[in-house]
């Protein structure tokens, strides 16, 4: 392939590190606008470019197909929500609506970007390390607050540790096979014994992840993140890199290692069990709301954990459908928070109730998404459930299906009680959300989706099953 | 779409548009008018019905293809009394809660119509998977109704209900995602026809027997409901203790005896101990009750006690005598939702007198309310099983088909009767009959049109199911001398 050829299809990427230096340098009125148009320009070069089969390029480093352009299509999207969401943020305007703050979110998503398409674990590790060099000063950003100054500094070095024990795992799997492109690794380890070096290799590496993801035991950062940082960099931080995340660990798990699944699965079980158990045991003393999120986010991370380890492609189908509906969830709900927290920066529980008495249609809304959350039906959360449950009991893990749904009801607790604040409750202080028309129309727009997926679920679950096809058995 | 998808989308469309409405009285009568077309349509799909024609009104068109769901409605004899049942129920809430809320009027409203719409959906559901988003979506209205226009407690009341109800539902659940996997496909009829070994049949019907356990409710799981009906406001009551609580006898007529007969007949025993103590342990708790909403809920328990031990008696019993029991419990089924139904409004009418559930606090009722005395105790009577009633019919039957399986288990079944006599009939006592000591009580109104509206409507079907029974048992015979068949068509060889 000529590298005209190679310079079209990686246009998306180009789009947007090109956009990005643009948006840092631009007059700050220009700013926002400019990082609409980087994100729809890239949203454009990827329809417009796409390969009709999935094409390898940079000598076999990085890959295009047509169904992970949708999963990064929904990147762009979740982003511009995300971003539009951050505008309703009265603190520190200067700093969260700055060049600044929307060139790190474009970078971010170059990161995932590279991430989505990587053949190559150096491939990999680079958009990972884009991307979270693009979160860390983008928590950190609000450089007066100390609480943000510390979080920032303890995400940074838990960040920077799991990089290390994600390179050291893929500096062992190189030992033994030679090969850092992740088709060949799969390929050989399919011809070599299983030996402990392998082994080893892979632990790290998934220890690496699930120190990124979030998952139990390695998600003691998650929550003090996701409490001490500005709103709009938690709400960053919670969507699309749970996509990112998950191409990730496909990439990794379900096309590098099949060889070694029977191991992996099992320790993605045992994670998956303890991040359900703990976010959602942890979850109810909450009296914060970020921080009932947060541990909400460590036990739907399990459930990902679960649809993976059941090692199949229907598992991997439901991974991808479960973060898909996730990151609309977890971006439905931080725009919520953005729109009720106009005033000021209390995040209380507590401050849900009454919000029925004074604005029920936003009352509404944040149902349909506590509701959703929970994998309540008359909403996509429900397919999610049922799916990774169908792909769970399907692989014959029945049991791990029972101890999920219990679970389940006990995180349905924490969803309901935001429920009853909002409608049982009488307000101690009355919410006063934002006036912004539009944040509200975005809002309910977001919540809404779900509700109409759930009436139409169907070419969502082909995209969702589609996706995970690309990266079963190998290439 | 088709007849039955109307009658569970028009009331769901019909509660959107009450929440836009901002007139209150304009809120009511378009509920009421709403109700009433459904309780029309669902008269119309009665009157259409033919009892040995199988599963009628059928629309079927493929949903969700990746899992094999489908949108699929239909009705059977089993189905379509329970169907009306509820468009009926539906339609005499509205009237019950017409003056409840006193704010957000719409939404009160908007609940109880999509709370209708997806009962009726519960009911019509011939797809597995569409039965479970009914049976769980209709959680969500029924939270808000009992915690947001409830008495004191609501809160836990309302908590309680939703996790105990999820709490079996997941697991069910799981059940059906097992059963999907190994017939691939989410068709109720499909899993009828296929064999399980004896095995999965027992932990399925473990699972499912827990999650319509809940809704029965059955002893041990049977806590949420006293405080449920205590908290909720009493059109509330009404629609769970006519409907919700028919959803899990439905379940179990649906599923658990269909898809596991194996494992139903070897599990027998345990539903039927089940079923007694809820009939003699909970018959004696509701005579100690002082709350009369409690004492009805307690009561309910117990005669939901008595239909779970119609249904499972059946293997104990020759093919003929099973159809009574069957039958017995179903129509026992009907009868206790209008007749609780009744004694709920009965209840809500003294307390928007006196805001009080305390039977302590009523007596003398008759002196100042005489319409509403004769009704209630009417009512009454009709749940001790009084000849010529509704309840009379189903509980004989069960009794005497009981009779066969053992004398001692009729006993104690029979026990149902006694103390259902006891404790309705102790209550009116203390209630309606006696000198009215408190001034409250002397100053009482007679009920109000809309009030007698309702229980008179209630009292008509409650005669006539009572004094001729034959139609209704023409309309469901059919169907459940094809459940006896499929209940009793053994899938892993195990012998009778």
């Amino acid at each position: 392939m000529s590298v005209a050829q190679e310079m079209i299809l990686m246009l998306p990427e180009i789009v947007l590190v090109v956009g990005a230096c643009f948006v840092l340098l631009c007059p700050r009125f220009l700013a926002w606008p400019l990082t609409m148009l980087v994100l729809a320009g890239t949203v454009g070069a990827m329809v417009a470019t796409a390969p009709e089969n999935p094409t390898m390029l940079m000598t076999g480093m990085f890959e295009r197909s047509s169904e992970i352009d949708l999963l990064r299509i929904l990147i762009c999207v979740v982003t511009v929500l995300i971003l539009r969401y951050a505008r309703g943020h009265p603190i520190s305007p200067d700093r969260l609506q700055s060049n600044e703050f929307y060139t790190l979110a474009i970078f971010g998503c170059v990161g995932m970007f590279l991430i989505s398409g990587a053949e190559h674990l150096i491939t990999l590790y680079l958009g990972l390390e884009i991307l979270a060099l693009s979160l860390y000063p983008m928590i950190a950003m609000m450089r007066d607050d100390g609480r943000a100054g510390e979080v920032a500094l303890k995400y940074f070095v838990l960040g920077a540790l799991a990089s290390g024990f994600l390179l050291y795992g893929m500096s062992l799997m190189y030992a033994v096979t030679g090969t850092l492109h992740i088709g060949e690794l799969a390929s050989q380890l399919e011809q070599l014994e299983m030996n402990r070096v392998l082994l080893l290799g892979m632990v790290f590496m998934l220890a690496g992840l699930a120190f990124k993801l979030g998952a139990t035991p390695f998600h003691m950062w998650l929550p003090d993140v996701y409490d001490g940082a500005s709103i709009p960099a938690v709400t960053y931080l919670s969507a699309a890199p749970k996509i990112a995340g998950l191409l990730l660990l496909l990439r990794l798990f379900s096309d590098g290692l099949m060889a070694l699944a029977v191991d992996w699965t099992t320790l993605m079980m045992v994670l998956a069990v303890l991040s359900l158990l703990l976010g959602n045991l942890v979850a109810i003393a909450q009296t914060r709301i970020r921080r009932m999120l947060a541990y909400s986010a460590i036990a739907h991370t399990g459930f990902v954990f679960l649809a993976l380890g059941a090692g199949t492609p229907h598992g991997m189908g439901s991974a991808v459908f479960y973060t898909f509906v996730y990151a609309l969830m977890a971006a439905g709900s931080f725009g919520m928070l953005l729109l009720l927290n106009a005033r000021v920066a209390s995040e209380d529980i507590q401050d849900f109730k009454g919000l029925n008495h004074s604005h029920p249609w936003l009352a509404i809304m944040v149902l349909i998404l506590m509701f959703s959350m929970a994998g309540v039906p008359l909403t996509a959360g429900f397919y999610a459930k049922l799916y990774v449950l169908q792909a769970v009991v399907d692989a014959g893990l029945w049991p791990l299906a029972v101890v999920a749904v219990l679970l389940t009801v006990v995180g349905a607790y924490y969803y309901l009680r935001i429920v009853w604040y909002m409608y049982f409750e009488e307000a101690d202080r009355p919410a006063e959300p934002g006036e912004d028309s539009a944040h509200v129309f975005l809002v309910s727009a977001n919540a809404l989706i779900l509700v109409f997926i759930f009436a139409v679920p169907q070419p969502w679950l082909e995209m969702s099953r589609d996706v995970a096809r690309v990266f079963v058995g190998g290439q | 779409m088709s007849l039955l998808g109307l009658m569970i989308w028009a009331p769901i469309a019909a509660g959107f548009a009450a929440l836009l409405l901002k007139d209150p009285a304009v809120v009511r009568r378009w509920a009421l008018a709403a109700s009433l077309f459904v309780f029309v349509l669902a008269v119309v799909a009665a009157l259409g019905f033919d009892p040995a024609g199988g599963y009628q009104w059928q629309y079927r068109v493929p949903w969700i293809p990746a899992f094999n769901i489908d949108y699929h409605l239909g009705v059977d004899g089993l189905s379509l009394p329970l169907v009306v049942l509820t468009a009926f129920i539906g339609m005499l809430a509205i009237l019950t809660g017409w003056n409840t809320a006193t704010r957000h009027i719409g939404q009160f409203f908007a609940a109880f119509l999509m709370l209708e719409g997806l009962l009726i959906g519960v009911f019509c559901a011939m797809d597995a998977a569409l039965f479970y988003i009914f049976f769980e979506a209709m959680l969500i209205p029924m939270f808000l109704i009992i915690g947001v226009w409830g008495s004191e407690n609501r809160v836990y009341a309302a908590v309680k209900f939703f996790l105990y109800t999820f709490l079996g539902s997941v697991l069910m659940l799981v059940a059906f995602v097992y059963l999907a996997i190994q017939s691939e496909s989410f068709r109720i009829t499909d899993w009828h026809a296929f064999s399980l070994s004896s095995l999965e049949q027992t932990w399925l019907f473990l699972a499912l027997l827990l999650g319509f356990a809940v809704k029965v409710p059955m002893w041990p799981v049977h806590t949420w409901l006293p405080d449920a009906h205590v908290e909720a406001p009493a059109a509330g009551s009404v629609v769970l203790a006519a409907v919700l609580l028919k959803i899990g006898g439905y379940g179990l007529l649906r599923f658990c005896l269909p898809i596991a007969p194996d494992a139903s007949l070897a599990l027998d025993g345990l539903v039927i101990g089940l079923s007694l103590i809820a009939v003699v342990y909970i018959g004696f708790t509701a005579l100690a009750q002082t709350d009369m909403k409690k004492l009805i809920a307690y009561s309910s328990i117990a005669h939901m006690g008595f239909v779970t031990l119609g249904l499972f008696i059946l293997y104990r019993l020759a093919t003929e005598t099973a159809m009574l029991s069957v039958s017995g419990a179903i129509i026992q089924m009907i009868s206790h939702g209008l007749v609780s139904a009744a004694l709920f409004v009965c209840v809500g009418v003294l307390y928007d007198r006196r805001h009080s559930r305390n039977i302590q606090d009523y007596g003398g009722v008759l002196e100042t309310m005489p319409i509403f005395g004769a009704l209630f105790v009417f009512f009454a009577l009709a749940n001790a099983g009084l000849p010529g009633t509704s309840g009379f019919v189903g509980e004989v039957m069960v009794i005497l088909a009981t009779f066969q399986a053992g004398w001692w288990l009729a006993a104690l079944a029979a026990m149902v009767v006694v103390l259902g006599a006891a404790y309705s009939l102790w209550m009116v006592r203390r209630v309606v009959f006696g000198p009215a000591e408190h001034a409250e009580v002397k100053a009482f109104q007679d009920l109000s049109g809309r009030e007698m509206l309702i229980l008179l409507a209630l009292a008509i079907p409650v005669l006539a199911v009572g004094l001729w029974p034959v139609p209704l048992l023409d309309l469901i015979e059919p169907s459940v001398a094809q459940l006896i068949d499929q209940a009793q068509a053994f899938k892993a060889g195990g012998a009778p």
